[in-house]
């Protein structure tokens, strides 16, 4: 049986290829994001510890491990004497830090576009860094910069730049250059130090210590050690064996590199659900076009069973064979992942790309199963074919399931699908399931309802659709009844598209309707004349000297610096702010539902809609929240808001905010100009100021919205540039089924061609058929897709989220010209195939 | 000699079939006048269908002409002799001679269809009639009887109205009634319709509805009969075999 296995597969050799090429694309993703984030894992490994190289114990304040990369609180330097004075440690010194941007004298920024900006003091005790060129900062004024940066940036030892924290920016010359173990870089990060006098200004330390650098005596334990050091320390701060402090800072460095995994890995099973349909049909079609050598088999005496294992076997060996070649795609891809990171500022240290054997076993199960799922029907049908198959003439047609049934099983498949998708969408969860999986359980299940009640109406349908072409003659009809000629496969080849389109068209509404939103809710709340913020996103904060300074010119009236940051609140992580509040409300515009928000205490809260609602929480509840350095804190609602959107869903007084947050940076300035004075003159007044301050951009309202709306759109274009996978799929599928086809009529080509039809005519039909069958799916998953950007905007406004509705039909127009393209494109090779058919062998009788 | 609808002079097919070569077609010099239906027969493997191929410039011979009317076929591309099939020659095959997505008119206008051009209506309707076809024209290909089919398949090469019709065997699929009702029909295309045919069989019996029979063996013509009757033609045949 095995060497019949065999045969059949080298039989079939382009249409394999071909299947194998979708189980290779959707294996690739997956082995990439998997790929990629261990490489970047060891790469953090490597630094993270060596980040601790010289030290032995780290004394640190303690930190909500959920929120560890907020900045932890500071203490007293009379620690250091204390642990200095504990038997076993040989030194201890006292460091400070924090974020550090850094920019050209002439004020052009360095780094800083998402990976972080890190400073911190220059000391002895326990410093990891290396120098590479110069020397240590030795006064106030110098400094140390990572090699990486510096040679990124084009400086060099004896150069001076701007240094800015929370103060103004400070020039610093650049003294020497430093590495950290091996490495030269921080992945893109930029890493400074300076000397602990200009690092405590800097800082805003005040005299106080963020860490405290222990080294042991020769043969001590540094965990011994810890537990010795603990019994000095004040309550808040924690001594640490350094090699557990590194693994803890890199548990939650990985946790957020974990969200890049699971977006590529969610592609890798979209694209790898899509191929289902193509490798279903392309083992069907083999089957179908085999069923008199089966018979034979059968007739010979194989079992069901042998002739299962037959099919399931070609079908194993090219999931195998397809699979592994995944795991050199994803490597291809994780490449490529770095490359674009890299483009964008994100330098990633080199290294070897680490090849785990998780990652192989992951890739190889998910292609073998998807693929034997897939092979499953296929392989039922070829077991179920008679013996007598063998002496019948022509080739039976495939037994037909009746409608009815098909019908009823597609209807509840959708029916099921339907309710999953409101289940989640309308937030609903059980034990270990989020709403994230019933909506894509739901929207899977769905789509597969979808597929199996497409041949029910491909007939009609597709013969609509194939109107405009049977009209142009007999060419364009004989294409159009090829297209719809077997229901079912032509269901099948289109459902790959349907669920690219589908995709597609819902980030298109998603797109659309938020930048409909976002224009209309910054119309709407937009109180002030100007928004001054950090440029770029994440990484770049202001300095609180901003506000200082724009506050006291005479062009603004008035102005309030809002705080943003990460908090705990009944175990979700939310975005948590803080403002003038009296001054908040008058500059944003927000609707009170309950209590006064400009006239909450240190000891409220003023929060939203949503949070109570999540929460559950009303007016004069108390609510707990659990910060990264100060713990958890008991506040009572003191007002509850109308949601806005993108805004934060909770507000503290600045008091309360100090009392809980080491950070001191503004993240968005709201400005008022007086009267009388133009938006152009007041930017101009602004721009004198924030120009001293690098990386800060001066916005009107519209401005503002093309900020908001230019990340939304980086956003939906990153999707769409995976969804082209998808599409890739749908195309090979297309390629798959005409070049089968083709294949199964050869004998009709052959008679086309005897009677006079051209080359240039039999491409024209193979093309329109293909442009059909593309289009057919785009019109499917256009339609889905619409259903599922009409349930999401709907449940979100359910949900009291301001969205509105927006479905963008010139882009969907478009994706459906996308598909018919592809439709094109997919049938050069087939209808190259068709027209080169040797006639004669073509009408050769048996 | 302008009633010579089509001729091979010196004709030579040569097959390479690994190391051995295979002269399907040896030397083969024949005439087929216009007006009459001329039948080819000799064993199997004698090159019949090889010699029809490539009168129908669906094939090309190695050495030697053929001409179509006065056309030499040898001197023609790939385009040039698709665009002669679909107005100058008509086909008929033993089986597969519908498309099946198409119904009976369909099927029957198809080479003028792709050629862009109008079927003559009249002829049509007299072909239609001849044939018996009337009331199946909307019928698909899988709901015809194979005799039916083989009549679409004769109505589609006669509406066409070609030079020259070759047909391969095309009653070799059919019981002996719509065997003798098809080889009446293409009898009559001659005799009513002004039609040339050149038909391959390996039926005495078929042969004699022919005006003229050519013997092939081993790729040569090797004995002619004119008006023959099916013993003649069976004494012809023991006679070869011998
Ligand atoms: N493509 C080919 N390659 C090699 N040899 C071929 C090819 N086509 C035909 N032949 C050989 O040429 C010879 C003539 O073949 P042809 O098909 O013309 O015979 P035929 O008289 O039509 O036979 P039949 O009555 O069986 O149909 C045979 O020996 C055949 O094996
Ligand atoms: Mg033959």
């Amino acid at each position: 049986m095995w060497r019949a296995t065999w045969k059949g597969l080298l039989g079939h050799k382009l249409r394999l290829a071909l299947t194998a090429l979708a189980i290779f694309l959707g294996t690739s993703f997956v082995a990439g994001s998997y790929v990629f984030t261990d490489t970047l894992g060891g790469l953090f490994d490597n630094l993270f510890s060596s980040a601790f190289a010289g030290t032995d114990v780290l004394v640190q304040a303690t930190v909500d491990e959920d929120l560890s990369f907020v900045q932890r609180a500071r203490f007293d330097p009379e620690v250091v004497d204390a642990i200095q004075a504990v038997e076993g440690v040989e030194a201890a010194e006292g460091t400070v830090g924090g974020f550090a941007n850094l920019a050209t004298p002439d004020g052009e920024v360095l780094g800083g576009q998402g990976p972080p900006t890190i400073g911190s003091a220059w000391i002895e005790v326990g410093n990891p860094f290396e120098l590479r060129d110069g020397r240590p900062p030795a006064a106030d004024g110098e400094m140390v910069l990572d090699k990486a940066s510096a040679d990124r940036f084009g400086l060099t030892v004896g150069q001076e730049i701007l240094v800015i924290t929370l103060g103004r920016p400070e020039r610093f010359e650049i003294v020497g250059l430093i590495g950290l173990g091996s490495s030269d870089g921080f992945g893109g990060a930029t890493a400074i130090g300076v000397d602990p006098v200009a690092a405590d200004r800097i800082f805003g330390a005040d005299g106080q210590i963020d860490a405290v650098n222990v080294v042991a005596r020769d043969g001590v334990d540094p965990a011994l050690l810890a537990e010795q050091i603990q019994t000095v320390l004040p309550d808040g701060v924690r001594a640490l064996d350094a090699r557990l402090a590194a693994e803890e800072q890199l548990a939650g460095f990985k946790q957020a590199l974990g969200f890049i995994n699971t977006f590529l890995l969610v592609f890798g099973l979209v694209a790898l659900f899509a191929s289902t349909f193509l490798i279903q049909n392309t083992f069907q079609i083999i089957v179908t076009q085999r069923t008199r050598e089966l018979a034979m088999f059968r007739a010979i005496g194989a079992t069901r069973r042998q002739i299962m294992a037959m099919v399931l076997g070609e079908a194993t060996i090219v999931a195998i064979l397809a699979s592994a070649a995944g795991v050199g795609g994803g490597i291809g891809l994780a490449e490529a992942i770095r490359w674009a990171f890299e483009r964008f500022g994100g330098d990633i240290p080199s290294g070897d790309l680490v090849v785990a054997r998780r990652t192989v076993g992951a890739a190889l199960l998910t292609g073998l199963v998807v693929t034997l799922v897939s092979a499953l029907i296929p392989a039922l049908n070829a077991s179920r074919i008679l013996p007598v198959a063998a002496m019948r003439e022509a080739v039976s047609p495939p037994r037909r399931r009746s409608l009815r049934r098909r019908g009823f099983t597609g209807a509840i498949l959708a029916g099921i699908g339907v309710a999953l998708l409101f289940a989640g969408l309308r937030g609903f969860r059980t034990a270990g399931l989020s709403p994230v999986a019933f909506v894509g359980a739901g929207a899977g299940s769905l789509f597969v309802g979808i597929a199996v009640l497409t041949p029910l109406f491909t007939r009609p349908l597709g013969r609509t659709l194939g109107a405009p072409v049977a009209a142009m003659g007999t060419i364009g009809r004989l294409a159009r009844e090829n297209a719809v000629r077997s229901p079912r496969r032509t269901a099948a080849t289109s459902s790959s598209i349907m669920i690219g389109t589908a995709l597609a068209a819902l980030a298109l509404i998603l797109g659309s309707s938020l930048d409909t939103t976002t224009d209309a809710l910054i119309r709407d709340r937009f109180r002030s004349d100007l928004i001054v913020q950090p440029g770029g996103f994440g990484g770049a904060e202001l300095s609180p000297r901003v506000a200082v300074e724009l506050a006291e010119l005479p062009e603004v009236s008035a102005l309030v610096a809002i705080r943003r940051n990460a908090a705990e609140i009944d175990g979700d992580t939310e975005f948590v702010a803080s403002a003038d509040m009296a001054r908040l409300v008058e500059l944003v515009r927000f609707e009170n539902r309950q209590g006064r928000m400009d006239q909450i205490t240190d000891s409220q809260v003023a929060i939203s809609t949503d949070l109570a609602g999540d929460a559950d929480v009303g007016l004069g509840d108390p609510i707990v929240i659990t910060f990264g350095s100060s713990g958890d804190q008991s506040f009572t609602v003191g007002a509850v808001f109308e949601a806005d959107g993108p805004g934060s869903d909770l507000y503290m007084t600045p008091a309360a905010w100090e009392a809980n947050f080491v950070e001191r940076f503004d993240s968005s300035i709201f400005v008022n100009l007086a009267e009388g004075v133009g938006l152009e003159a007041g930017r101009e007044a602004l721009t004198a100021v924030t120009a001293k301050y690098p990386g800060t951009n001066v916005l009107d309202q519209n401005q503002f919205a093309e900020e908001a709306k230019s990340q939304i759109r980086q956003f939906i274009g990153l999707v769409f540039a995976l969804l082209a996978l998808t599409l890739l799929i749908g195309f090979v599928g297309i390629l798959n089924t005409l070049l089968l086809s083709i294949i199964e009529r050869t004998r009709e080509i052959g008679l086309l061609r005897a009677v006079g039809t051209t080359r240039r005519q039999l491409s024209r039909m193979v093309t329109w058929e293909a442009v059909i069958v593309a289009v057919f799916g785009a019109v499917l998953g256009l339609t889905l897709g619409v259903f599922f950007g009409w349930a999401v905007i709907t449940s979100l406004q359910a949900d009291d989220v301001e969205i509105l509705l927006s479905i963008p039909g010139t882009w969907l127009a478009a994706a459906v010209a996308v598909a018919a393209v592809s439709g094109v494109v997919a049938a050069v090779y087939p209808a190259r195939r068709a027209s080169r058919l040797n006639v004669l062998a073509a009408i050769a009788y048996e | 000699m302008p009633d010579i609808a089509a001729s091979t002079e010196r004709a030579t097919k040569i097959y390479m079939s690994g190391p051995a070569e295979v002269r399907a077609l040896d030397d083969v010099t024949v005439a087929f006048h216009k007006g009459r239906f001329s039948a080819i027969m000799g064993p199997s493997g004698s090159g019949k269908s090889t010699l029809l191929h490539c009168l129908a410039g669906l094939d090309s011979v190695t050495g030697g002409k053929v001409y179509l009317g006065e056309q030499d076929l040898g001197t023609l591309s790939d385009r040039e002799l698709t665009l002669l099939r679909r107005s100058r020659v008509g086909f008929i095959f033993q089986a597969f001679n519908l498309i099946p997505t198409l119904n009976a008119t369909e099927n029957i206008t198809l080479p003028t269809d792709i050629a862009g051009r109008r079927p003559d209506r009249t002829w049509f309707n007299r072909v239609i009639d001849v044939l018996g076809l009337g009331d199946r024209l909307t019928h698909r290909p899988s709901e015809l009887s194979g005799g039916q089919q083989q009549r679409v398949a004769v109505a589609r090469a006669l509406v066409a109205r070609p030079d020259i019709i070759f047909a391969d065997e095309p009653s070799g699929n059919l019981d002996s009634k719509s065997g003798a009702q098809l080889l009446g029909f293409l009898r009559r295309a001659v005799d009513d319709l002004g039609q040339t045919i050149v038909m391959v069989t390996h039926d005495p019996v078929a042969a004699a509805y022919a005006d003229r029979v050519v013997f092939l063996a081993d790729g040569r013509v090797v004995d002619e009969l004119e008006s023959p009757t099916s013993d003649a033609i069976l004494d012809r045949i023991k006679s070869l075999e011998t």
